[in-house]
């Protein structure tokens, strides 16, 4: 799901809703509400015997914001605003489901306390702000602050660039933290990119923390994992090791490198 | 407040022949808070007992640096603090000259993405291309300049990105201290903006060779109008590519005064702005160059420098060659090397970049030298800045450590000698939420 921005300028240059804040909200709540009666006819159908000749016609966008209410699919949810953020909070609390994470929540240093309360994770860039008005009261202290409050931070990327070296971005996030007197260990931080973004993912069953019985996502840095100059050494996702710095064979090389340069030492 | 001085701005824009006569008086300092305020005539500041990087030498332990009237007076280990100095203790600290960007569009964008009315990057206007002039635009007030100087980055290239021409327009070296043109520029026009490989042939109509080809007519009619300019005025000579405004800008690159910046990326591309250059005898920077390293003794036989962003590693079909190994490579080749974080309100991400640049096989001694006196040299003002010399202006920062470790920071920042605050909007916004329990909203 989508607030801010994003929605506002995509349907409003086709002249069409949601052209607004309120627009995006308004649609939000039209649907959910669309939603919960799907349910309800389906629920009916089924209590009534799922007679065959009765059955409810399917609608597959139905069936998955149903997924949502009855907590089967979880809600990711791009909103830079602290207030739309507050915003959002309430229409899930009004359709009764839950919201996983805000993503950029740019803002999210505002609405910390009410993150914390309805146990939202907030997806987080290290130090992107102004590109837009609604990234404008970015703030390099918004991760070190949501941690600080007893929120499940974490930093993201939303670039493939910045998801190559979420740990620098980390680092950032330490650095800022420090500043304004919040002090981050490392181990809290690494929780930031592995067990947190699980958390949101709802795979923190399977993985995000190194504890017996999990799969083995591993990696083995070269050094302090903070540190600009640490390299990735191994990795290992569900026990294999699918990369290898010393051992080209163990490097990704994808089809579309063969034979297109003259000698491609990427 | 804030409206009445919303409406009082736009009130001005309407009223450009007023904005035309204050033009011609000379501009004063800016008298904002935000400004670094000038040390009291003749009073020294000294930084003690630092681990100090000059560039132009080698690093001295524990070393003294002076400043006075925004100049660096003496650098060396065996300086000593003139009586009634300001002293700054620099146990533990590193000292480094200001950082500079090579390619942002600071105080030129302000919020690209809602507020159209506060970007003045670019022209859709072919006519008045190479003359386009960034320091025309250039807002000194901008919340971009504090957050980006307090990380240490103290110049920077201020670069246009036009829409209508290949060529994109003139470059100027600003400082970011904040005050108004003229005095925050160090140099302008510092360099002559130029767009070829896939981006300059989406500008040139769909083809790599028209780009190339429109960078040559403008070239040759400059040169033609500069022979025969008053034959031009009395419109006796041929018509041109180009307006009158342009052929003129255009003159100081023919010269070989100011540098033809083009950006490129691919191996190809950037042999063939090194044959048009050679050709018209110009001074020609690469920016980009993402394929560099695979003409990299080319570049460096032909003494070109290139401006990078070392984290450059997605391929595209204008840089399949990309690689986190460019900047080493070029710099290994002997090619002189000066680095970009191709950002405007990330520019502070700079040493990010050289630190990566390290990472990735580059020599310490010439990342620091990327984003220090490399780009002085290349945009005209190694005389003023860029090393840690006596008689240089006084832009110095002092890091709490390693200043391309991501966990350290800058402590102290100075530009022209002035201490800059450390206050930026959002250090305003932090202060404003710090505590929860008396943040707005509570």
């Amino acid at each position: 799901m989508a607030c801010g921005e994003n929605p506002k300028r995509v349907y409003g240059t086709r002249n069409t809703s949601p052209a607004t804040g309120m627009g995006n909200v308004a649609g939000y709540r039209r649907a959910w509400q669309s939603a919960a009666e799907y349910r309800a006819r389906w629920r009916k159908w089924r209590a009534d015997g799922a007679d065959p000749e009765k059955r409810p016609d399917r609608n597959l966008q139905m069936e998955t914001l149903m997924g949502v209410l009855d907590g089967e699919i979880r809600v990711q949810n791009h909103c830079y605003r602290g207030d739309e953020m507050a915003t959002m909070i309430e229409v899930a609390r009004e359709f009764g489901y839950k919201i996983a994470s805000f993503h950029h929540a740019v803002e999210a240093y505002k609405v910390r306390d009410l993150l914390v309360e309805h146990d939202i994770c907030a997806s987080m860039w290290a130090d992107w702000w102004g590109f837009k008005l609604e990234a404008y009261d970015g703030i390099r202290e918004n991760i070190g602050l949501v941690h600080e409050a007893g929120g499940c931070a974490i930093v993201h990327s939303d670039s493939a660039e910045g998801i190559q070296r979420l740990n620098q971005e980390a680092a950032k996030a330490i650095r800022a933290a420090a500043e304004a007197g919040i002090t981050v260990d490392r181990a809290a931080a690494v929780r930031w990119l592995t067990i947190n973004p699980a958390r949101a993912l709802g795979i923190d069953k399977l993985t995000g923390s190194l504890e017996p019985g999990k799969n083995a996502d591993v990696v083995i840095w070269s050094g302090d994992p903070f540190s600009v100059y640490t390299r990735a050494e191994r990795v290992f996702l569900d026990g294999a090791l699918v990369y290898d710095r010393g051992d080209r064979q163990r490097q990704p090389r994808r089809d579309f490198t063969l034979g297109i340069l003259p000698e491609v030492r990427r | 407040m804030r409206i009445a001085a919303a409406f009082a701005l736009a009130a001005c824009t309407a009223l450009p022949i007023l904005a035309q006569g204050q033009a011609a008086a000379p501009a004063r300092p800016a008298a904002t808070a935000r400004a670094p305020q000038p040390a009291p005539s003749g009073e020294s500041i000294a930084i003690t007992n630092a681990r100090i990087l000059p560039v132009s030498g080698a690093a001295i332990e524990r070393g003294t640096i002076v400043i006075r009237g925004g100049r660096i007076v003496a650098v060396g280990a065996g300086v000593t603090a003139p009586a009634g100095a300001r002293v700054i203790d620099g146990s533990g600290k590193v000292v480094t000259p200001g950082l500079i960007e090579s390619a942002t569009q600071i105080g030129i964008v302000e919020i690209p993405g809602s507020a159209e009315g506060t970007a003045d990057q670019a022209t859709t206007d072919a006519r008045l291309s190479a003359a386009f002039t960034v320091t025309d635009s250039f807002n000194p007030h901008s919340t971009v300049i504090p957050v980006t100087r307090v990380d240490g980055i103290t110049r920077a290239l201020v670069v246009p990105a036009g829409t209508g021409s290949v060529i994109l327009g003139q470059a100027a070296l600003m400082d970011l201290g904040g005050e108004h043109v003229p005095l925050s520029v160090t140099r302008a026009p510092a360099a002559m903006l130029a767009a070829l490989g896939e981006a300059g042939a989406g500008l040139a109509g769909g083809s790599r060779s028209t780009a190339i080809l429109q960078l040559r007519e403008a070239l040759e009619d400059a040169a033609d109008y500069a022979a025969n300019r008053a034959a031009f005025n009395t419109a006796q000579r041929r018509g041109y590519s180009r307006s009158r405004l342009d052929l003129a800008a255009l003159q100081p690159v023919l010269r070989g005064e100011v540098p033809l910046a083009v950006q490129a990326n691919r191996a190809s591309d950037l042999l063939a702005a090194m044959r048009l250059a050679e050709q018209y005898k110009l001074r020609l920077v690469l920016i980009g160059a993402a394929e560099g390293w695979m003409v990299a003794d080319e570049i460096a036989r032909r003494k070109v420098a290139v401006v990078v962003k070392p984290l450059t590693n997605i391929p595209a079909f204008d840089a399949l060659g990309a690689t986190l190994e460019n900047a080493a490579r070029l710099s290994k080749a002997g090619v002189t090397v000066a680095f970009t974080a191709f950002d405007t309100h990330n520019a502070r991400n700079l040493r990010q970049e050289a630190g990566n640049a390290i990472a990735h096989g580059m020599d310490r001694d010439a990342a620091l030298r990327a984003v220090t006196l490399a780009p002085a040299q290349l945009w005209g003002a190694a005389d003023r800045i860029g090393s840690l010399d006596a008689g240089k202006e006084a832009d110095i920062v002092v890091w709490s450590g390693d200043p391309f470790e991501l966990t350290t920071g800058a402590e102290h920042v100075f530009i022209k000698g002035r201490e800059v605050p450390k206050d930026t909007r959002q250090r305003q916004l932090l202060e404003r939420y710090r505590d929860v329990k008396t943040m707005p909203r509570r």
